[in-house]
């Protein structure tokens, strides 16, 4: 008989019923995550991760040191939306401890509103504390680590600014985007299975043959019919991402313009890899963020739903829609992020550090964007005064005018989608 | 699978009487191989189950422990009454033999046996234990241009593995007595064991016991099945879990008691026109009802010739009628003999019928 008392996995738990004991696995221990303070073991100096070398480095003696990662990718531990969790979301657990005690030289750190990574301002050795929790459950579970070395941004960044005309000629030369500050953005990834049956009517275009009498000929006409359609559709989503940081610190449009991120790199968090970086814990909790999702994935139903029916023309469109399967993790993503001075105003630009996607604001030059519409307008405007002397001259102006017309319009339709544009751009 | 130790069963303590049911002998069908322990009071009888033949004593021996309860007999003469004149109500030419009365009349109460078990579990054990826990979750409905969410709440099962050991007495693990036992449930329906008593001494009335057809001895399997599952089902219980899978037990079936349960069932009886008798059987405590109800071919038969005759007839006044009047020979013949046809195959119902319910009421199991 396997004598279960000195079993190493299982541990004994209490029993419902007298004459039965139950063992179960031993809980895994909970990693211990102390606020844990980098200096150099050779000379006392700063230690911080080192974004060329991906490893931690001494600015001063030059010590290396390299750091454990342990890849995880898409198996990286997802959690559900138990009632345990969602209270404890509810109640706010997960807010960040903003206090710390400095272990190289005493002092009792404040650190910046939701950071979670800083230097000592009187020894300046970095620290990273991420205890934001009572428990791990709103810790980080997992990161993206850098591979966008900072000598690259300048040339990802250049063609990024030189792009698109609507922009200003000098922003090329004026815009000096010097310091990218390499940043650890919270994120919600969420996956989730959504089922969804939908209804709608959906536009069929007819052909019919007539007999017209007054022209006593046969003749088509072609006009819309409305059948009713129906479908069931089921979709996965993984990692599907929030961000955990407020719109009002960092503008969510372009973060959104930064993915995708490649999740099959992601490792298991460890403090190292934040050590002289700046990281932030979420400020969007987990109920918030999983709202967020959902009105994303709502939109996304509504798309599929649309693409399901057999013509884009819908209406009367109902969908009844559950979700399975769906999970959560908080993950740290890399960015870099940078603020740009132009004619005394400033622009936030971001550059996806796994990826090197840029994305950020850029000023619109409007007497461009005008001149643009006015020259689409212009053929047009043209033709229709060409046609409108015609007609009184030589009675064929009518045709001029119509083809007048429909250049307008075209022009029309091509000056609005430049206005939008230029308006969407600029409210970046 | 469970690795068991189990010890042979000692023997047990047989004679040819039986202390509970002092007087009563142990009489055999030759017919239905039944063996019954038969009161004094009652003498000489036919099986009381299958009425095929004269019981005769079989001198054996029978265990010496009274039962240890019973399942009380709950039908009341009224309810026996009303069950049988319905079950009987619809039977086309029925037999004089099949009356309610006759049925009532012959009416006798027989107990039928299910060991019971009681044993010591002591071992280790090991298996998959299933909790339930709640994940909040949404509804989602789009209409209108408008979307509706509602949070809803959904069951999920997490499954870990458990170990531990197990010490606990087991009691009246219900193991089955009689081959037919499922097979007879199947027929007369279950026993509501809710209400079982304890056994005394004359509880059982005038009535014969059927004895067991299988001897502890070839039930050790089938008992430690069945103690296994009382015991998976503990475990899930200590474990306060919802859900189990690849529960195995390793370890000892230890001190192992067997006692009888006995159960009531009412059988009574019906001979056709040829003397062939039908046994009808009754659960003793729900009043579900099984046997065969079989119709008579001779009054069916009586029925059509009756019917015959009016063709017959017909047929006569027709030759009459084209004595008296031949000029009306044709249209009369012609009439007449579509007339004639149909009413002499209607004339064939009632021997058909009678046929085709005794086809469908003899494929209906005997008793078991």
């Amino acid at each position: 008989m396997e004598n279960l008392s000195n079993n190493a996995e299982f541990q004994q738990i209490s029993s419902a019923l007298q004459g039965i004991a139950v063992f179960a696995p031993k809980p895994k221990a909970e990693e211990q995550r102390n606020a844990q303070t980098y200096t150099c073991p050779q000379c006392g100096g700063q230690l911080s991760y080192n974004l060329v070398t991906s490893g931690l480095a001494c600015q001063y003696c030059g010590y290396q040191a390299s750091v454990r990662a342990r890849t995880i990718g898409p198996v990286a531990e997802k959690h559900e939306f138990t009632l345990d969790t969602m209270t404890k979301a509810d109640q706010g657990w997960g807010k960040l401890r903003n206090l710390v005690h400095c272990q190289q030289c005493g002092a009792e750190l404040t650190y910046p509103q939701g950071a979670v990574a800083t230097s000592c301002p009187f020894c300046g050795s970095n620290s990273v504390n991420v205890t934001v929790s009572e428990s791990n459950l709103f810790q980080p579970q997992a990161l993206l680590p850098f591979t966008i070395k900072p000598d690259q941004l300048k040339q990802f960044t250049q063609s990024w600014i030189q792009d698109g005309w609507m922009h200003p000629s000098s922003l090329g030369d004026s815009a000096r985007m010097d310091k990218f500050i390499p940043f650890y953005l919270p994120y919600w990834a969420f996956s989730t299975d959504i089922s969804f049956d939908w209804q709608a009517e959906v536009a069929h275009t007819v052909t019919d043959r007539y007999y017209d009498a007054s022209s006593k000929s046969w003749k088509t006409r072609t006009r819309t019919e409305w059948r009713w359609e129906n479908g069931t559709v089921h979709k996965k989503f993984t990692n599907f991402l929030v961000s955990g940081v407020n719109a009002k610190r960092l503008n969510p449009n372009i973060l959104n313009e930064l993915n995708p991120f490649d999740m099959s790199k992601l490792v298991a968090f460890n403090a190292d890899y934040l050590a002289g970086i700046n990281a932030n814990a979420f400020d969007v909790d987990l109920n918030t963020a999983w709202g967020e999702a959902k009105t994303r994935l709502r939109e996304e139903a509504r798309e599929l739903a649309i693409e399901d029916a057999s013509n884009r023309q819908v209406r009367n469109l109902t969908i009844n829609m559950s979700y399975t399967n769906e999970k959560w993790r908080y993950l740290f993503l890399p960015v870099y992020i940078a603020v740009y001075q132009f004619e005394g105003k400033s622009y936030q630009v971001m550059v996806n550090g796994q990826t090197g996607k840029v994305f950020g604001q850029k000023p619109i030059d409007w007497r461009k964007v005008w001149m643009a519409i006015i020259l689409v307008l212009a053929p047009g405007l043209l033709t229709v005064l060409i046609g409108l002397p015609l007609i009184l001259l030589a009675g064929s102006g009518l045709v001029v005018i119509m083809i007048g017309l429909v250049l307008l319009l075209i022009g029309g339709g091509i000056g609005f989608s430049i206005y939008n544009k230029a308006t969407r751009l600029e409210a970046l | 699978m469970s690795e068991v130790n189990t010890p042979n069963l000692p023997a047990p303590e047989l004679s040819e009487n039986t202390p509970w049911m002092p007087g009563a002998t142990l009489e055999y069908c030759p017919a239905c191989k039944r063996v019954f322990l038969v009161p004094a009071s009652k003498g000489q009888q036919s099986c009381p189950l299958c009425y095929q033949a004269q019981l005769v004593p079989q001198p054996s021996y029978a265990r010496q422990e009274a039962p240890e309860i019973l399942i009380p007999a709950q039908l009341k003469t009224v309810d026996l009454q009303q069950t049988l004149a319905s079950f009987i109500e619809w039977v086309p030419f029925k037999l004089p033999d099949l009356t309610v009365e006759n049925l009532l009349n012959r009416a006798q109460m027989i107990w039928w046996p299910l060991w019971l078990v009681d044993a010591d579990l002591q071992g280790e054990w090991a298996g998959t234990m299933g909790f339930d826990y709640q994940v909040r979750t949404a509804k989602e409905s789009f209409g209108n241009g408008d979307w509706q969410s509602k949070t809803a709440l959904r069951t999920q099962t997490r499954y870990e593995p458990r170990k531990g050991t197990l010490n606990r007495h087991y009691d009246n693990i219900r193991v089955p007595a009689l081959r037919a036992h499922h097979k007879r449930l199947e027929q007369i329906g279950n026993y509501q064991q809710e209400s079982a008593l304890p056994y005394r001494t004359g509880v059982l009335g005038d009535n014969s016991v059927q004895m067991p057809e299988i001897e502890p001895q070839e039930l050790l399997e089938v008992a430690q099945t069945r103690l296994h599952a009382a015991a998976e089902q503990e475990i899930m219980q200590a474990n306060a879990a919802q859900h189990r899978q690849n529960v195995k037990f390793s370890g000892d079936y230890l001190n192992l008691n067997w006692t009888q349960l006995l159960m009531p069932i009412v059988s009574t009886w019906y001979k056709d026109e040829n003397g062939k008798t039908y046994p009808i059987v009754l659960n003793g405590q729900s009043g579900k009802v099984h046997g065969k109800r079989m119709a008579s071919v001779k009054q069916a038969s009586r029925w059509t010739l009756g019917l015959m005759a009016i063709p017959v007839l017909l047929l006569l006044a027709a030759l009459v009628i084209s004595l008296v009047a031949p000029a009306s020979i044709p249209q009369n013949l012609v009439c007449g003999g579509v007339v004639i046809f149909f009413i002499a195959l209607l004339a064939l119902i009632p021997i058909l019928r009678a046929h085709h319910w005794n086809n469908r009421e003899n494929n209906i199991e005997d008793f078991r």
